[in-house]
């Protein structure tokens, strides 16, 4: 049978695509499989790809991983914040803070600091505040400042540079550390002279790379200044999120693996079944290779079909996970779906080599016979 | 007979029963390790979150202030706690739940050597505890695991001392070397960094701080390292206001604030508080894992539950030509059905069993790859898993061999069906 290699090929895909259709109710058995698990291999890695970021926004809200202070002797510049704000980006956050001695009506003294109330909410999202400050005047009163912790919208007359005023209680801060003993103004209340910023709080929400590029940056930034890593957040971050992404492998690699089953189960019986057909095309004078490319093509071609409809269903079962797990959108990541279609057809010619081999060594005549 | 048709295929089928069990134990062992895992990551990440340290902090009840304020040394305290009563911590209801804890005493000392004064900080290192319930190690080698120490670690009631990374800057004094701080010499084994304010203290035995100061047994406050649930709508309510039954319910539930709660109870004239930034984020961490894990393993399940299906759909396609003779022999539908259902109970409590002792196994292999630790299974399980695989192995032939019966013999016989 001499033909054009044109005319083999069209002859070869037309034997391909036929017995897709000749045969609807196994390849479809077949390509269910193919979907199920395409969809969860591609859930995973989605999950898997997205929950880093996700985790580092989760752990972001531990606070301030880096302190800014200046040297000895020196003052921080208002502009310094400004300079900060441009290294982290806006993913991060910075918040200036001066510390004051206060003194109370009755003459107790305090710790007064003050700060800018919309980035510190952000920084600092664990603390727990009965009522944030929203107008000027207005303080946030650490549980432990005073002897006893005042109420709602009493007025305490505090005196600070020098100037006495009465301020506004919008609130009490609970922290369980330091805060506790401040009481909390906003700097743009501060009498005149009394602004120079005495550290600045950052939050880089990032792994421990980050946060160490970060400090060599601001330092050398801002010469006059000392820039510390908190070791105790940045440290416990950096291995909570190494653990987790591990538990997460590990999870991934057993869903693939099991999704690998999933379709070897399903293609390698849908070869086996397949004894006859290979015997007849052997009978008609088919060379074993010609039998095994025919069915590796078909494979394939089933493989590559399912694994859109898979990759999708995945990617909607990822979004579903993100949403009840991290009330966030997924950020999907479409690179993965050459992935998923290399794994699924790989998974699918290696689950139909094991059986073709068995078909190659068929002798027709004793196969049709029946024996 | 109905027994030598059962031996014989397993015997004559070799290949298929392979095939088919291997299917079973390997979605089986896939299931119960993620099962297991999926129950024991909540636990087993708590752990890791310790390396964040210490998440309660007890402090005297009369006295306002918290720590010392970095940048304002106005800070004398006035009210201790007693050392005698640290014990009591693992007397309590939660004993098991406290990793460890940490007495801290900072006193300002005279150095010969500087100017300034500064802050020597008393702790324990790695002290061994004697409560009723049994012997411990507790100290800051437990509580802030996150000290960077360069040098080694001082041994307790050894006159040895650490110090600040920016004090040992400013003195130039490196491990090896003694200081003197208001008439006590110390030796000095290694320098701590934190990115705190123990960057510029020396830290050293409680001892020596209680010798400093004159306060013989006090302790400024104490950390604690424990291991908690995240909170919930429950664990913000205030104890003072709960019924008897909502108290003893809040009690028994290991939330920051019950451990709290009790530790208060046993330390006299103490408070002790959740250190929120800590303790907040390690729970919404924790809930996150594990609700992440619960989600997964799902999934897991299920491609597992369909890879176990499709295998026994497709074993069962393969044998309508078995049926269609059986039947053309003379056997009723009743019968072929009662043969196949017990090759099939039997084929999945053999894989099943295998596929459950491979789960735990693999279940193992990745609690200590992971987290240093064995991950255990709950026998409970077996049951379980055993019962969920023989009806999903049924559900997965149920069709095909329902369908088969159903033919005429002849139809299948001739390849018809």
């Amino acid at each position: 049978l001499m033909l054009e290699p044109w005319v083999r090929f069209r002859f070869f895909l037309h034997l391909v695509l036929r017995a897709a259709f000749v045969r609807p109710g196994r390849a479809a058995l077949q390509a269910l499989a193919l979907i199920a698990a395409a969809g969860a291999a591609t859930a995973l890695l989605n999950v898997y790809s997205d929950a880093e970021a996700k985790l580092l926004q989760q752990i972001a809200t531990y606070g301030t991983n880096i302190m800014v202070e200046p040297l000895a002797g020196r003052a921080l510049s208002a502009s310094s914040l400004q300079v900060i704000d441009k290294i982290i980006g806006p993913s991060s956050i910075a918040a200036p803070l001066v510390l004051l001695d206060g003194i109370l009506k009755g003459g107790g003294r305090v710790v007064v600091a003050a700060t800018d109330f919309d980035r510190t909410r952000r920084l600092s999202e664990w603390w727990s505040v009965t009522g944030w400050p929203s107008r000027g005047g207005e303080a946030l009163v650490g549980a432990r400042s005073m002897p006893r912790p005042p109420a709602k919208n009493e007025t305490l007359l505090l005196e600070i540079g020098g100037v006495r005023r009465p301020w506004r209680v919008a609130g009490v801060l609970t922290t369980g550390s330091v805060e506790d003993n401040r009481i909390y103004v906003a700097i743009e209340d501060l009498p005149g002279q009394t602004a120079a910023i005495s550290a600045v709080l950052v939050g880089v929400a990032g792994k421990s790379e980050d946060i160490e590029k970060a400090r060599s940056r601001i330092a050398a930034s801002l010469p006059e200044t000392e820039v510390r890593v908190l070791r105790q957040v940045a440290t416990g971050s950096e291995r909570v999120l190494k653990k987790s992404k591990h538990v997460l492998l590990a999870a991934l690699t057993m869903v693939i693996i099991t999704a690998a089953l999933c379709i070897f189960a399903a293609s390698s019986a849908a070869v086996f079944e397949r004894r006859r057909d290979a015997a007849i095309m052997k009978a008609l004078g088919a060379s074993p290779t010609m039998v095994w490319a025919l069915f590796v093509a078909e494979a394939a071609f089933i493989g590559a079909v399912a694994s859109i409809p898979g990759f999708l269903l995945g990617i909607a079962a990822a979004g579903a996970i993100s949403r009840v797990n991290f009330d966030a959108p997924l950020q999907v990541n479409w690179m993965l779906y050459p992935m998923v279609l290399a794994g699924c057809v790989a998974v699918v010619i290696l689950s139909a080599a094991v059986p073709i081999e068995l078909l190659r060594r068929i002798n027709p005549a004793v196969h049709l016979k029946g024996e | 007979v109905f027994s030598r048709l059962l031996l014989q295929s397993f015997r004559r089928e070799k290949r298929r029963k392979l095939l088919a069990g291997a299917a079973i134990t390997l979605g089986v062992a896939v299931a119960t390790a993620m099962v297991a895992v999926a129950t024991n990551v909540g636990d087993a990440m708590n752990r890791e979150l310790r390396s964040y340290g210490a998440n309660i902090v007890i402090y005297p009840a009369n006295e306002s202030v918290a720590g010392s304020d970095p940048g304002l040394a106005r800070n004398v305290q006035q009210h201790f706690l007693a050392e005698r009563d640290l014990p009591r911590m693992k007397e309590t209801f939660w004993q098991l739940n406290i990793i460890g804890f940490s007495p801290m005493l900072p006193v300002r000392v005279k150095a010969d050597i500087d100017s300034e004064p500064v802050t020597l900080l008393g702790t324990w290192f790695s002290r061994s505890l004697h409560a009723s319930t049994g012997e411990s190690r507790q100290g800051v080698r437990l509580t802030h695991p996150w000290w960077k120490i360069r040098g080694s670690w001082p041994r307790d009631d050894a006159g040895e001392a650490l110090i600040g990374v920016r004090l040992q800057k400013k003195w130039k004094k490196s491990p090896g070397e003694t200081i003197r701080l208001s008439g006590v010499t110390l030796r000095l084994t290694g320098t701590v960094e934190t990115g705190g304010s123990e960057d510029d203290m020396v830290i050293s035995d409680l001892s020596v701080a209680q010798r400093i100061a004159g306060t013989p047994g006090a302790v400024g406050q104490v950390f604690v390292s424990a291991l908690t649930q995240p909170e919930d709508e429950l664990a913000k309510r205030n104890p003072a206001t709960m019924s008897p039954t909502t108290l003893e319910k809040w009690l028994c539930s290991a939330y920051a604030q019950s451990i709290a709660y009790q530790l208060q109870e046993v330390i006299p004239g103490s408070r002790a508080e959740q250190i929120r930034q800590i303790a907040q984020s390690e729970g919404k961490v924790l809930t996150r894992i594990s609700g992440i894990m619960l989600l997964i393993t799902l999934a897991a399940v299920i491609a597992a539950a369909l890879a176990v299906a499709s295998a026994m759909a497709s074993a069962m396609l393969e044998r309508r030509r078995e049926i269609g003779i059986m039947k053309s022999l003379g056997a009723s539908s009743s019968a072929v059905a009662a043969v196949f259902c017990s090759e099939l109970l039997l084929l999945a409590t053999m894989a099943a069993t295998a596929g459950f002792f491979g789960g735990v196994v693999l279940a193992r292999a990745i609690g200590s790859s992971v987290f240093e630790r064995p991950i255990t299974v709950q026998p409970v399980l077996f049951p379980v898993v055993l019962s969920i695989a023989i009806a999903i192995t049924f559900a997965g032939a149920a069709v095909p061999m329902l369908r088969a019966i159903r033919y005429s013999p002849a139809a299948v016989l001739r390849g018809d069906a």
